[in-house]
């Protein structure tokens, strides 16, 4: 397999690597660079457990050829909190109960920060829009979209 | 009204829910040891072979296999997947052989590789040379007993092992059927529903001088341990199961997945090993829901509406192994018994073998099939009588003292009564029930009931340890061993034994998932963390104060009786400046210099005796539109009795996500097995829908508390309560709507407007 020199820019730190040019960004993350936050489990797109943040924007990273993350920002859940100062959603995800197996919970609050940056002001109806994507089996969601509407009352 | 406490009923976040935020949880598929090797399962493509002969030199030489096992490579031992086994005094039925000679479903395990990666790994299965003996194959019930149906296992000739079996009869139900004026009954089917947690089946073993580490997603890791050291021929002593977080569990952890297999890849490679499922290998491999495949149930009211006989037989469908399958069809008719005063009952439960992936464990087990089918029964003998179905729930539910859902079992607590009156007035029952509907849209509303239990006891062994250990600052240590699928027992138990010993929250630290550090626990299923641990913490804690009060009589030079513990500090009830704290006796237990140092321990064994039954009312309103046979609900309510909600925020996440499940057992969660081999044809999320969160509907959780007096603190459990109404009282408000009965489950769209074609053509 021929490997591929890349740089990627992993929660604001370069990491210049050597990838196959078939590698899946979920697998540079989690086996070549050891991100655990970063989950999967469907490969085809159907569920958004793996979803991380590039360049701000919600991406899958089981789908997603990790070439085409090249030179780009990857924002993955380690990179949300301050050392031990939690960001906003993840404190209200916290607070609110709104995790439980949390296995998809690093993908829901990725996709709900993306969710806020594009639209500070949800509705409830916003955000179960915006985080559509994501399937969780455990929450009902409801403390969910409370964390969410939480996070952003705070930043207004 | 419950007195109000301190740190019991307190919104308390959960610790565990810090590291899930932030990526810093550990689950079996987020574990990278070094040297890690990925594990992967050869499967059977057939669905009925005998396996003649596997050759895998091939594989074993190519380039970065470390080990490639089958049938040669282990004892052939009987075993089941099923752990839950050793809770009964006979066990449950054990028909597997790990890597055995004979395959009995598509996907059936017949050899395995570890390999560097998994593109090798593949590369290793396809070079594996497998000589089947092709065999006839059956995949509906009614298939396999047939008399000329193929054998699936050969101790069960009729495919039947266990057939129409008379289980918790009382009374003369045939007299009772007489004396009934309206009788209403039929055949009911549900679905094999997945449990569906967001994390595929995962496990890694490693095993180094002799002592083998397995860290798996088990419910149950003591028993776990007690099957891998059974089909492994290994001493208990050298086997230890560790449980990181689990992405999920709703009963896929109350059986084995692939650990006794990575287990003898690791031990032949002399690495560690991980096998993790692709989603469509979980969907096809994964034991699902205990599948009671039909169900015949009669009732019979007096005229007056006095409930006089309940008849049924649960006919479940195995798959290719039993596992939970009869146990589910039992639990099904014991739970069919709490709710409701019969004079006579009468129920049988059959179990058949075919050739489709077995029967497991999922939340709400065998209480599904017994909830939808009683609860739209019993609704339709009731409207034949004319009767509110609220009221006469309100006056023919049992109660206190009452027989409970295993005959020696008496109902400790009930507030079902309130329940239905709360739902009623939020639903706007008076309001909305029995109106006439017209339109192409048409609403109605629905109820729905149900009694659970707080742990399996009596019928199941359900044995709880729990440990304290005090830290020279007062804080504690909590050794305990739930399930860690996310449900959040955890923080509730630090809050029991918090409130016993007047200390914060954050002062008990606890710590789980290791069967050589915890003591023995049954683990979780059945609803009992709350309660059954939940009484071993509170026992625990309570001994923890009495040493302390010993202690500190001793060191006061007073009497136990005359002190009082409150804030964390003991003191004499006569005056209030004679005390001491739990820190300063803590510290002088572990750095005292009297020659008396003996650090606060304090143990507690329990087996409860009672089952404690939450309690609860469902409440649907839906609109469906006839023109499609779509139903739309526009709103739920669950109403739950709790005893005491130790902590209300995960209970009500309990009931919230429970709901969304209960939905889709309800309308739209199918697994389409195929049937010309078997396979599970519904092997993905989009092909098996689950709830997302643009399909939810308005969805509420209330809960009711008021104690009961054999739970911790008054609480009874919550953990599987959440599913069992959303079918029934979906079913009932579709009636109510639309004048339609439909017995088979989901409710698609296509059955509801065949129903409702086959009303207006008067079938």
């Amino acid at each position: 397999m021929n490997r591929i020199p890349a740089t990627f820019y992993v929660n604001g730190v370069r990491r210049d690597l050597l990838v196959d040019a078939n590698a899946l960004l979920f697998e540079v993350l989690s086996d070549d660079l050891g991100v655990s936050g970063v989950h999967k489990n469907c490969d085809r797109g159907d569920c958004g457990v793996c979803t991380v943040l590039l360049d701000d924007e919600p991406v899958l990273s089981c789908l997603m050829l990790a070439l085409e993350a090249r030179d780009r920002q990857i924002t993955t859940i380690e990179g949300l909190a301050k050392g031990q100062k939690l960001h906003p959603l993840q404190r209200h995800f916290v607070e609110e109960g709104a995790i439980q197996c949390g296995y998809c919970t690093p993908a829901m609050i990725l996709t709900a920060k993306a969710l806020l940056n594009a639209c500070p002001h949800p509705s409830a109806e916003d955000v179960k829009e915006g985080l559509s994507g994501t399937l969780c089996r455990c929450t009902g969601y409801n403390k969910i979209i409370t964390a969410v509407l939480a996070a952003a009352k705070e930043s207004e | 009204m419950l007195e109000t406490l301190n740190v019991v009923g307190a919104r308390m976040p959960l610790p565990e829910a810090y590291e899930k935020a932030t990526g810093r949880a550990t689950y079996c598929s987020t574990m990278r040891l070094p040297g890690m090797l990925v594990g992967k399962v050869l499967r059977s493509p057939h669905p009925h072979a005998r396996v003649a002969k596997v050759d895998y030199s091939k594989a074993e030489s190519l380039p970065g296999v470390a080990a490639v096992v089958s049938g040669q490579d282990v004892k052939s031992k009987v075993y089941t997947k099923n752990v839950m086994t050793y809770q009964l005094p006979g066990g449950e039925i054990q028909d597997m052989t790990l890597f055995g000679d004979r395959v009995r479903y598509k996907g059936d395990e017949v050899a395995a590789v570890a390999a560097v990666d998994e593109p090798t790994a593949r590369r290793a299965l396809s070079l594996i040379e497998v000589e089947y003996e092709v065999l006839p194959a059956v995949f509906t019930v009614d298939d396999a007993i047939a008399e000329d149906a193929p054998v699936i296992h050969d101790f069960a000739p009729d495919n039947t092992p266990v057939s129409a079996v008379p289980t918790f009869c009382y009374g003369d139900a045939a007299k009772a059927f007489e004396e009934s004026a309206v009788v209403a009954g039929g055949w009911y089917t549900t679905s094999k529903q997945i449990q569906a947690g967001m994390e595929s089946a995962a496990c890694v073993a490693d095993y180094q001088h002799g002592k083998l580490t397995v860290w798996s997603q088990s419910q149950l890791p003591h028993m776990a341990k007690r099957m891998l050291a059974h089909v492994l021929d290994l001493p208990e002593a050298d086997v230890r199961v560790i449980q990181p977080y689990a992405g999920a569990g709703f009963g896929a952890g109350c059986d084995l997945n692939a650990e006794p297999i990575a287990a003898v890849l690791a031990m032949k490679a002399g690495a560690p090993v991980q096998v993790w499922y692709s989603r469509d290998e979980d969907f096809n491999n994964r034991l699902t829901r205990e599948h009671v495949a039909k169900v015949h149930m009669r009732v019979g009211l007096a005229a007056d509406g006095t409930p006089k006989a309940l008849e049924a037989h649960y006919w479940g469908d195995a798959g290719s192994y039993m596992c939970k399958t009869a146990s589910g069809c039992g639990v099904a008719l014991a739970s069919n018994i709490t709710p409701y005063e019969w004079e006579a009952m009468d129920q049988k439960l059959s179990a058949t073998y075919t050739n489709h992936v077995g029967g497991g464990a999922m939340r709400g087990f065998g209480g599904m099939q017994s909830s939808f089918v009683r609860e739209t029964i019993v609704d339709e003998a009731i409207a034949q009588l004319g009767m509110d179905p609220i009221e006469w729930r309100m006056k023919h539910h049992r109660n206190v003292g009452g027989l409970g859902w295993f005959p020696s079992a008496r109902i400790t607590s009930c507030a079902l009564e309130e329940c239905l009156t709360i739902g009623a007035e939020r639903i706007g029952w008076k309001e909305k029930w029995n109106k006439p509907q017209s339109g192409t849209k048409r609403r109605g509303v629905g109820v729905a009931c149900m009694a659970w239990l707080s742990g399996a006891q009596p019928m199941l062994l359900e044995h709880s340890n729990a440990t304290l250990k005090f830290n020279a600052d007062g804080s504690a240590t909590l050794l305990v061993s739930p399930g860690r699928v996310g449900q959040g027992v955890e923080g509730a138990l630090a809050q029991i034994a918090a409130e016993v010993l007047t200390i914060p929250y954050e002062r008990i630290n606890v710590i789980a998932g290791d069967t050589d550090i915890t003591g023995f626990d049954i683990g979780t299923h059945a609803s009992r963390g709350v309660y059954c641990i939940g009484k071993a913490v509170l026992a625990a804690a309570t001994e923890a104060k009495e040493q302390f009060l010993q202690r500190a009589a001793e060191k006061l030079g007073l009497s136990n009786d005359t002190l009082v513990l409150e804030d964390g500090v003991i003191s004499s009830t006569a005056d209030q400046n004679c005390f001491v704290t739990l820190e300063e006796i803590a510290l002088g237990l572990i750095y005292g210099f009297e020659h008396d140092c003996n650090q606060i321990v304090a143990h507690a064994t329990v087996e409860p005796e009672d089952f404690a039954p939450p309690w609860q009312a469902g409440f649907a309103e839906v609109e469906v539109d006839i023109e499609t046979g779509v139903v739309e609900v526009v709103k739920w309510i669950t109403v739950h009795d709790i005893g005491r909600a130790i902590n209300p925020s995960t209970v009500e996440g309990q009931l919230e996500g429970a709901t969304c499940q209960g939905m889709g057992f309800a309308l739209f969660e199918d697994p389409v097995i195929s049937l010309s081999d078997g396979y599970m044809l519904t092997d993905g999320f989009d092909k098996y829908k689950i709830m997302s969160s643009v399909d939810l509907p308005d969805h509420e959780a209330i809960l009711v508390e008021m104690g009961d007096p054999s739970g911790p603190f008054g609480a009874k459990s919550v953990g599987e309560a959440g599913l069992f109404l959303q079918a029934p009282a979906i079913a009932n408000a579709i009636y109510d709507a639309v004048g339609i009965r439909l017995r088979d489950l989901p409710m698609t769209p296509e059955r509801v407007l065949a129903a409702i074609q086959a009303k207006e053509a008067g079938v």
